[in-house]
């Protein structure tokens, strides 16, 4: 059933009308809120089918626990942290130690070969303006730990404050400064990874002809 | 050179700095520091490059509303059964637990034996390694080479930042596990650190880096406890460690000639100690209990 436009519910009315099953409610709550955790899922785990399938998981989460919303919070910050959670908990699953391991030298394997024509500083700007800027984006976002990535993600990418980021990790604000100063620490040595690893640095004296 | 430490946590600000969300005080010091200090205001202007970069990129779209919100409302429609999915992961895709159990139905008992020994075996090295060494260390110090033997951190460009001097902060070991495919033995490198892997209070060693900025050079071990961090320095040369703008008091701690430095504007402590002719330097958001305790275990008298 379509929710009638003229009359849009109000957020209240629609967080009331999930709260007592109401399937339009659901739905405009899903409509309202749907592209912004698909971004935030997709940015953090990087790959597009398993994005689809978390914002599934949270969307049916989130109605199942409407009573443990408290209305004094934004639904979108509520939202956006059963979406994380949602996403830690696969990550749980899917992480053994052999499956850290493979990663990890598939990591090693990738950051030496993937990046040929990346030299310098300026080489790698220029790439990120020739090719998908998002793909390699996500390849160096991917490089880094789960929790560096959310902070970037939220605050970067979604430019969320920081006061909204503390309130869905459920953090203090100072904590999120940290976190995300460490964070674009780690992502601007990913990038600097990147160009030491595959360009032909002449220190390095290694490898890569 | 080593100048100041108050390089090293300035840089913890410029982020927040960069983002307009430090505190009149906090800002009107960083401005202040920024004026003096060039290699900060590089930092600052790199950070900013790299944020507009990140934040002019644009999200792929979401593929379209209708079909989601369909496979949502047929789960909900579902009711118990959707319910039960709901615990694992909902969706056409990444049933991973219902398509493990359907590879090892398909593929007969001897695939399954193989299977769970392998496991068996993989997880007792797992175990035997972890007992043998502690925790393993996922970093980005694990993408050095592998070599056979113990070693001081010398590995690749971490011998070139710090000036070829291998740190006696720990050990690189390779092991090699028994890999579920025959004759494919898993490889992995191990670091195992000198200096303990917990601390008091439950921190957990995290990282171990350089740092290597225009104005100090220093290597960081990085402990975590619950969302709070512990940071030791370990830095070269036998100079004092210059606090910058910390009020100082120098004092015995567990029988140990310390400096404590304090910025309390920033909620920072540090003990600046020598081990073993080593400078030390204990950085966090500690208590005076707290940060005396963790020294003496750096020490050695921790019990």
């Amino acid at each position: 059933m379509h929710v009638n436009m003229e009359g849009a519910p109000t957020e209240e009315e629609v967080i009331a009308g999930c709260r007592r099953g109401k399937r339009w409610a659901q739905r405009a709550l899903f409509e309202r809120n749907y592209e912004a955790i698909y971004r935030v899922l997709l940015s953090q785990s990087g790959n597009p089918a398993e994005a689809e399938d978390l914002v599934q998981e949270t969307f049916l989460r989130a109605f199942q626990s409407m009573a443990a919303f408290k209305s004094k919070a934004k639904v979108s910050t509520w939202l956006t942290r059963i979406a994380l959670n949602a996403f830690y908990d696969v990550r749980r699953r899917q992480r053994t130690h052999r499956q850290l391991l493979k990663e990890q030298r598939s990591r090693s394997a990738r950051a030496g070969t993937e990046y040929p024509g990346m030299a310098t500083q300026n080489a790698l700007e220029e790439e990120l303006v020739r090719r998908e800027k998002w793909t390699l984006l996500q390849r160096v976002l991917q490089a880094l730990s789960d929790r560096d990535r959310e902070v970037i993600v939220l605050c970067d990418l979604e430019e969320h404050s920081y006061a909204e980021v503390a309130a869905i990790l459920d953090v203090a604000e100072g904590t999120v400064a940290s976190r995300l100063s460490r964070a674009r620490d780690h992502l601007r040595r990913a990038v600097e990874g990147r160009t030491d690893k595959s360009g032909k640095e002449p220190e390095a004296g290694s490898s890569n002809g | 050179m080593f100048r100041s430490l108050a390089c090293i946590w300035r840089r913890r600000q410029l982020s927040a700095w960069a983002d307009d969300a430090l505190d009149e005080r906090g800002a009107r010091k960083m401005e202040h520091h920024l004026r003096l200090c060039t290699g900060c205001h590089e930092k600052l202007e790199a950070l900013r490059a790299l944020r507009e970069e990140v934040r002019a990129i644009t999200v792929p779209p979401p593929p379209a509303a209708e079909s989601v919100w369909e496979r949502i409302e047929a789960m909900l429609d579902g009711g118990a059964e959707a319910e039960q999915m709901a615990g694992v992961l909902p969706g056409n895709r990444g049933r991973e637990g219902a398509a493990v159990t359907a590879w090892l139905r398909r593929s007969g008992r001897r695939w399954r034996w193989s299977a769970v020994a392998a496991t068996v075996v993989v997880g007792l090295v797992l175990v035997w390694s972890y007992a043998l060494r502690g925790p393993m260390m996922h970093h980005h110090l694990m993408s050095g080479e592998a070599t056979d033997t113990p070693m001081v951190l010398d590995v690749g460009r971490y011998v070139r930042e710090v000036g070829g001097g291998g740190l006696p902060v720990g050990f690189w070991r390779t092991y090699q596990a028994q890999s579920q495919r025959p004759g494919q033995p898993v490889e992995g490198l191990l670091f195992e650190p000198v200096l303990p892997h917990v601390l008091p209070g439950g921190y957990q060693l995290s990282e171990v880096k350089v740092l290597q900025e225009a104005c100090c050079k220093a290597l960081q071990l990085r402990y975590e406890a619950d969302g709070s961090w512990v940071e030791v320095f370990q830095h070269p040369g036998a100079h004092p460690v210059d606090f910058g703008e910390a009020t100082l008091e120098h004092r015995d701690v567990h029988g140990v000639a310390c400096v404590v430095a304090q910025w309390p504007e920033a909620g920072l402590v540090a003990r600046s100690f020598v081990v073993d002719g080593v400078n030390l330097v204990l950085l966090g958001a500690l208590t005076a209990v707290d940060a005396d305790a963790l020294v003496a275990a750096l020490v050695g008298n921790g019990g």
